[in-house]
């Protein structure tokens, strides 16, 4: 222990681990994973079924869809946006599988890449208004929304179409090595968005437009195509995330209501992103994800009543972002 | 100061834990299930509807009294499938023996219930038909469905719709949201017990909500100044209606009828703003689910379908409904009572 700052009228430090877990910046930043541990902790002393492999298995599937929505939030968070048209984006894209797929006879593969298309479009577009004309991105997208959801209801006249295909129920429930096809699935797109934000020229061009705009286009970063293809990305995988959608409930549903969209931005939040942009954190992100779906998990195991789940996921949500307040504050 | 605030920061997840853990939840040990009692697990749509809170308290209540494991949940809203399945998926964790879900859509159910039927545990369909032939294909077993017949309700209200006007008349339709089952089947059933006699002179879609009821009923009624009534496909839709009918001045002159029975129809009749409600029993539904279930698990038989009774609220029964609430006020003929009494 190195001693050498201690004086008299000073507290005497302690090692550096010790002094880094008193600042509440490392909570905040790790409120997603610590809040995780906590629920893990809690629900395994309360449920003998929570710490089961069958059970964890089924928690990972289950958050999977929220995982790539989370992951596709977080890219326009970072650039200082906000998508709020993913909630309508999931189920258009639900139905383009049954549209494509169900009604117009076309094989699953096209099908599922038509979905990808369609919401890579949609992004698309909002990123473009967004960045191009500078129209704020939360009425860009809130507007998108009522757009696609009327697109959606439109292609498939207001009723759910069945999509049956033992491929889609394959991966809903099946496994490879040992792990499901759904938690693969988001794993791979983890690791993908992990290594694109932190290790190539685009993520950190997207940091950088997120974290200060005017500086980033005077560093030559072409910020509008960043901005665009944050919304675009977001777009696709909510189109991957449709695909997992319907093969979880086997239907395209136009009229499909979820909290996922709150879940989503709740996750980034708790992962320790700032909704100000230029910062990011995939595995904050996806412990955040986690948590909110081992909530719910946990609520269901213990049969603690349906009303009492949204009031605990927004305690947790507005508990971080209250330890996010002192984000940066500490020195 | 910062190292102050982190102490209070952990002191409250601290307490926040130890709160958590003296809720002393009732937890189930997977895997134990009893010979000759069933466990079981409901999941329908939400519970913010009272016709689902009522089929979930009548699952609980009949629990109680033959003393079984009852586990019902639900999802976030009418259209939650995603919502819904996360919760079927961790209930079939828990290996429960039967498993009764109201499905969202035709198909959401199938998919999380899949596991559960492959290791031979009993499926029950409440409420709201799944559909088979997509079941089929994919190897669920559905062993019964539970629900009323919802083209009967429609006759019902049909006949009743035609005795309130008193003979021949134009009359308007509120349907519900296109493409669901039930409310197919109940206009189907009204058109049928009154061709010839009622005139359907306009129909609306209004999605089962109260305000779209109201829109729709008022556009309807300033174009068709002799309608004499109208059937709404749910109450909610009725209730929209009767407001329009009372907003245009026009009570007594056009009588509105709805189906589902939820309270605030029953007190609209009660107070005369509403024909009447074909009432159907979610609570019976939920009560039959578990008696289906115990019948299951004594080995015994159970029909392949179900019918829960509905029935006519108007001003002549609806004191003593309101009084019975969410029981019926009606005998109905329960396949399951016998089964069940051979058990001792």
């Amino acid at each position: 222990m190195s001693s050498t700052a201690a004086t008299t009228d000073r507290p005497r430090r302690d090692n550096p681990t010790i002094e880094r877990l008193k600042s509440l910046e490392f909570w905040s930043e790790q409120a997603a994973i610590i809040g995780l541990l906590i629920a893990v902790v809690v629900f395994s002393i309360l449920s003998s079924t929570f710490l089961t492999g069958a059970n964890i298995s089924d928690l990972l599937v289950s958050a999977a869809i929220l995982v790539l929505l989370a992951i596709g939030q977080q890219f326009v968070v970072a650039v200082a946006g906000i998508d709020l048209s993913l909630g309508a984006t999931l189920p258009l894209g639900a139905c383009v599988i049954g549209l494509t797929v169900a009604t117009h006879g076309w094989s699953l593969g096209p099908g599922m890449a038509a979905a990808v298309v369609v919401c890579t479009a949609v992004g698309i577009v909002n990123g473009t208004i967004i960045a191009k004309v500078d129209v704020s991105d939360f009425i860009v997208t809130l507007g998108t929304f009522g757009v696609v959801n009327g697109l959606a209801l439109i292609s498939v006249d207001g009723t759910s179409v069945a999509v049956n295909s033992t491929f889609l129920q394959d991966l809903a429930l099946n496994s490879f090595l040992g792990i499901r096809w759904f938690v693969w699935i988001g794993l791979v797109v983890a690791v993908v968005a992990h290594l694109a934000i932190f290790r190539t020229r685009f993520g950190l061009g997207l940091l950088a437009t997120g974290g200060d705009r005017a500086a980033a286009r005077s560093m030559g970063i072409r910020v509008d195509r960043r901005r665009i293809a944050a919304y675009a990305i977001s777009g696709a995988l909510a189109g991957l995330a449709a695909i997992l959608l319907v093969a979880r409930t086997g239907s395209a549903d136009p009229a499909l209501q979820t909290n996922l969209l709150l879940s989503s931005i709740a996750a980034v939040v708790l992962g320790g992103s700032s909704l100000f942009g230029g910062k990011a954190s995939i595995v904050g992100t996806i412990a955040g994800a986690l948590l909110l779906t081992a909530l719910i998990n946990g609520f269901t195991l213990l049969e603690i009543s349906e009303y009492y789940q949204p009031i605990a996921v927004g305690l947790v949500v507005i508990s971080a972002a209250v330890l996010s307040r002192f984000q940066g504050r500490t020195g | 100061m910062n190292a102050h605030l982190s102490r209070m920061v952990a002191a409250a997840l601290l307490l926040l834990a130890a709160s958590t853990a003296a809720l002393g939840c009732a937890d189930r040990d997977a895997g134990g299930t009893e010979p000759g009692k069933a466990s079981v697990a409901v999941a329908t749509r939400n519970f913010n509807n009272p016709y689902w809170a009522a089929l979930r308290d009548g699952a609980v209540a009949e629990g109680e009294r033959l003393g079984l494991e009852v586990n019902v949940q639900a999802g976030a809203s009418e259209t939650d499938a995603a919502g819904e399945n996360q919760k079927i998926s961790t209930q079939v964790i828990q290996d429960y023996s039967c498993y009764a879900a109201v499905p969202v859509n035709a198909t959401n159910i199938i998919t999380p219930l899949l596991p559960a039927s492959r290791d031979g545990k009993a499926i029950i369909n409440l409420d709201t038909q799944i559909d088979l032939a997509a079941a089929d294909e994919s190897g669920l077993g559905v062993t019964s469905f539970i629900g009323s017949d919802n083209v009967q309700a429609g006759e019902i209200a049909g006949k009743g719709l035609l005795e309130a006007i008193g003979g021949p008349g134009e009359v308007l339709i509120l349907k519900g949201i296109p493409g669901e089952q039930n409310g197919i089947n109940r206009i189907k059933g009204f058109t049928e017990a009154t061709r010839g006699k009622l005139e359907i002179v306009g129909s609306q879609v209004a999605n089962y909500e109260q305000s779209e009821g109201l829109n729709a009923a008022e556009a309807l009624l300033k174009a068709n100044p002799n309608v004499k009534g109208v059937f709404a496909a749910n109450d909610t839709m009725a209730l929209g209606a009767a407001q329009a009918v009372r907003n245009a001045d026009l009570s007594g002159e056009v009588k509105v009828i709805g189906v589902d029975g939820i309270e605030q129809a029953l007190e609209a009749v009660k107070s005369g703003k509403l024909e009447g409600t074909v009432t159907q029993y979610p609570y019976v539904e939920g009560q039959l689910a578990v008696q289906a279930c115990q019948a299951l698990a004594l080995g015994k038989k159970i029909p392949r379908r179900i019918v829960s009774p509905v029935a006519l609220i108007d001003k002549s029964n609806v004191d003593r409904q309101i009084k019975a609430f969410p029981k019926p006020i009606i005998d109905y003929k329960n396949p399951l009572t016998r089964l069940l009494k051979g058990e001792s």
